[in-house]
């Protein structure tokens, strides 16, 4: 008996450092997956989330029109253009009527 | 036995480093694309900008405005070709550029020029916002000069109202040349 207890004694104990730290990894993992997989997390930050679609709706308003925005009233060009012309005002240096055939 | 304890020892700094780097290369390749997004936007505007210089000015002596407006718009696409935007990342499905063209009707005619739409990737990462793709527009509303044609009905119209009506455009006549 003395001799199994002194044997257990004598036994490495280099790898329980080891051990407990891929036990602590798993555990920050699995924390991370559920909060990365929550519902509420996906439709903030996930593929489709909410913050990718505002982002996206503001790079494409201030690559179009060159000012802060993010909802494109997608102008047709019969009337009002955030870029050129928004009711009085005009960035169009031209004549007010068509020009004469 | 000293050596065994610091080899483990060595390892966790390493997998410490690689977790955080990877944040911040995650962060680092976010900007980085914003940025390339951003550099490649410009250059379509100014693609779009060129083309439509040569849509403004090009004339084929045709005696047909609109087919004239046709073949400006094959002008503007060389001009624009010449950017080669493919290699910057845009795929050649949007290789074409559109025109507003002076004889659209319903439209305020001071919207005509040259439209690019094309679309880029939003971020790199699929997991974040990566399937989605950024529409974007380019538009260059710098008008249409008078064709020839145009002209010559203009100086003949007005030929006709100077030698009375029912006259006739060859009839002879003094005009200054105000450039149409």
């Amino acid at each position: 008996m003395d001799a199994f207890f002194k044997k257990l004694k004598n036994r490495k104990q280099e790898g329980q450092a080891v051990v407990e730290y891929v036990l602590l990894l798993g555990v920050v993992l699995i924390m991370f997956l559920t909060v990365f997989r929550h519902p509420k997390f996906q439709q903030f930050l996930g593929k489709e989330g909410a913050f990718f679609k505002q982002y996206k709706l503001l790079l494409e308003y201030s690559y179009r029109y060159g000012l802060e925005g993010n909802t494109d009233p997608a102008p047709n060009y019969t009337n009002a253009h955030p870029s050129y012309f928004d009711g009085g005002d005009t960035r169009f240096f031209s004549n007010k009527t068509k020009y004469p055939e | 036995m000293i050596n065994k304890k610091n080899k483990n020892e060595e390892g966790q700094a390493s997998i410490e480093f690689i977790l955080t780097f990877m944040l911040t290369i995650g962060v680092f390749v976010f900007f980085i694309r914003l940025a390339l997004n951003m550099s490649v936007g410009f250059l379509a505007h100014y693609a779009t900008y060129m083309a439509s210089r040569t849509y403004m000015v090009m004339d084929n002596n045709s005696n047909t405005d609109t087919s004239t407006d046709s073949d400006a718009l094959e002008q503007a696409q060389k001009i624009f070709d010449g950017f080669k935007l493919s290699r910057f990342g845009i795929s050649s499905s949007f290789s074409r550029i559109s025109a507003n063209t002076p004889s659209d009707s319903g439209k305020k005619y001071e919207y005509v020029g040259i439209k690019y739409n094309f679309k880029l990737p939003l971020t790199s990462f699929k997991v974040f916002g990566g399937d989605q793709l950024l529409d974007l527009e380019s538009e260059s509303f710098l008008g249409r000069e008078p064709v020839r044609v145009d002209c010559y009905e203009r100086i003949c119209e007005a030929m006709k109202k100077i030698n009375n009506a029912g006259g006739d455009c060859k009839d002879q006549t003094t005009l200054y040349d105000n450039g149409c």
